[in-house]
Parts: C-alpha cells; structure tokens; sequence
C-alpha cells in the first residue's frame, strides 16, 4: 500500500509541475475587429489563413458530440460552420444564442466534379454533403433527435452552388469554415 | 520483495483505482456505439399546437410570447426569424419551434439532457475542462499499467506463456483484422 501510494503521490506532483507550464491566455481575440457573418461571407477571399473574430446566431449544433456549429448572419441563408477545434465542443443549449468565436477561416473549392458528385449521391438518395458544404447533416439522425423542423434545403443549396459555378471566374466555388481557436463569449448581448 | 510480488500488489491496487473511470468509459462507450438508434446525450420531446391561419409573417416578441404560452412545456423566449420557407424559427431554451402562420400550427422539439448519461458521455469524450484530461491521461496510464502487468502475474500453463498467450493473441488481433479488411 506504501508503494502505491508513493507511486501515486509522485505522478501527482508530476502531473502538478507539468501543468503549471501552460502557456498564457491567448489574447488575440482583443486585437481583432468583430465581424458578422454576412461581413465575413464578403471578404471571404482575403480573410482564408488568417484568424477572425465573427459573431451570430447558433441556428444548429452537431447533435452527436457538438463538434460543429452553425451560426447565422442576416438571413438564415447566411451562415457559416465552425468546426469546434480547440473550443472542444457546442451544446445544445447555445441553440438560438449569439456568440462570438475567434477561429482560422478555411476554404473549400468545390468544383464542377464535386458538384457532379453531390448531385449524384443526391439523386441515389444518399449524403451529398460534400464537406458540409450544404449546411448541417442533421435530416439523417431525425429519427432519434428531432429536427424535422430544420428549414435548411439542401437540393436549392445545391442547385445555388451550381447558379454560383456556372457564374465563377474561377471556376470553383468556394465554401467557407472556421477552425474554431476560442469561444471569446458565449453569448452576445 | 520480489518484481513479481511488486507487480501484483501495483496491479491489485491500480485496478482498484481505475474501476471508476473504467465504468464510465466501457458504459458510455456502449452507449454511444448505438448512437444511430438513441441520442445518448439528450432526449427529444415533441409538442404540437394549433391556433387560427393568418398571413401575418412579423411577430413582436410579446405575440410569440404568448403563442410559446399555449404549450403544456414551460418555453423560454431566445429569439425568432421568419425561414425561407414562410415558417418563423423560434429558438426557446433547450429547443426550437417551428410556427407556420398560413397553417396555423406550431411544432416543439426539446432537448432535455438524459441525466447521468449527458454527463458521463461528457466526460468519456473529454468535454471537459484541462484538469480532467490531466486525470483520464493518468487513469489511462494506470489502465495500460494494469492490462500489461496482468500478462505476467501468473506462471504455468495458465500464464503468459500458455493459455495467456493466445487469449492475448486473440484479443489483439480481432482489432488488427478489422483495421486491415474493413478500414482501409
């Protein structure tokens, strides 16, 4: 018992050196200008690499372990994911809230191929949701969590993105993520 | 004394300190692997509530106030916006509604936290703050220490080197094969 003890009592004061080493609170978020998420949708293009602060209305967090959310800007057509990253997790219960996240913003560039395969896979009835390109997965798990209020319509998505390709210059067209570094505020007032 | 007698009382030991942690994970595991067929960490409850059809689409907070009164769950107000659809989204805590005015009927779904399995499924997937992930690694360490030192607390025909040795093999390769044929 002795022993144990003593082996117990050494990673205690192990693990309590180690943690004394964290590093200090990241206060970036301080420097960085708040944008909505209409205003982020705009300068998507400039803004890809580069950390942001962006804030709206969680219209849906994954339902699994919360390791994605939606928020939304002025219309719920605006909106933009957030993987959870280094935030850990979303709850159900910032559903509706506004929050205020700092995270990196990522691209996507789905092409004409990506946009064939999402409309095939949507055609044999399966998931066409090619990097959540088209908003939450929600409508396969309403069996056993509810949602079937979800207003989200993923085949007018998809028939958007292809209007949107048909228009690109550069022919991709790009879907926007942040990788979430710090939930500065969980709620907004 | 003897590594051998060493071993077994850290292993007797340990694994009584890990029998806690080792409960919450193997229960919560359980409970997530059929997460297809239960939402393990909350449960859905779902009300429907019809009032008179109108084409009025712009709500106060006070009217969907007082529509969120004619359900039997007790609703808190969040926030509202019309959809697309012509359906106003309306998010109260724990939940949202779906009202649609050209109907006249308005649709709940809760998400009430299943208790005990929200808060073990939290931990299990390390929902938590750092200091608990500083003792799951540690619990982890005493787990692995348990796993390998059982190998060797016993001797002849039943230990390592006899019936151990292919029940060990057993165990290590039915993960191997579903790596190998079913995961790459």
């Amino acid at each position: 018992m002795k022993r144990t003890l003593g082996v117990l009592l050494s990673l205690i004061v192990l693990f309590s050196c180690t943690n004394q080493t964290k590093q200090k609170k990241d206060e970036k978020s301080t420097e960085l200008t708040v944008l909505t998420v209409d205003e982020l949708q705009a300068q998507g293009k400039d803004l890809v690499g580069k950390e942001v602060l962006v804030k709206g209305t969680v219209t849906h967090v994954c339902k699994e372990a919360g390791a994605r959310c939606f928020i939304m800007g002025s219309t719920e057509d605006v909106s933009v994911r957030i993987e959870a990253g280094r935030i850990g997790s979303f709850t159900q219960e910032q559903m509706g809230s506004d929050i205020l996240v700092r995270g990196t913003l990522q691209e996507v560039q789905l092409d004409e191929s990506d946009l064939a395969e999402m409309e095939k896979s949507a055609a044999a009835g399966e998931s066409a949701n090619k990097d959540h390109a088209l908003g939450h997965d929600g409508p396969a798990l309403h069996s056993v969590d509810g949602g079937n209020h979800d207003s989200i319509n993923q085949a007018k998505k998809l028939e958007d993105m292809n209007q949107k390709l048909a228009e690109s210059k550069e022919a991709y067209v790009p879907v926007y993520y942040i990788d979430g570094l710090e939930l500065v505020k969980a709620k907004v007032d | 004394m003897n590594i051998r007698k060493s071993l077994r009382s850290l292993h007797r030991d340990f694994g009584y300190l890990v029998v806690g942690i080792t409960f919450i994970y193997t229960v919560s595991g359980i409970a997530m692997n059929h997460r297809q067929d239960w939402n393990p960490h909350y449960s859905l409850i779902t009300e429907g509530v019809t009032v008179p059809a109108t084409d009025q689409m712009e709500y106060s907070k006070t009217e969907i106030s007082s529509l969120l009164a004619k359900f039997t769950n007790r609703l808190v107000y969040k926030k509202h916006f019309i959809t697309k659809d012509a359906t106003i989204k309306i998010f109260v805590e724990e939940g949202t509604v779906i009202y649609t005015p050209l109907e006249g009927t308005a649709e709940l779904e809760l998400l009430k936290k299943r208790p005990f399995w929200f808060q073990i499924n939290r931990i299990h997937l390390a929902q938590t703050d750092r200091l608990w992930i500083w003792i799951s690694d540690a619990m982890a360490a005493f787990l692995l220490f348990v796993a390998i030192s059982g190998l060797f607390l016993l001797k002849g025909k039943y230990g390592i080197k006899g019936r151990g040795l292919w029940l060990t093999s057993i165990g290590i390769v039915i993960p191997l094969v579903i790596i190998f044929f079913y995961l790459n």
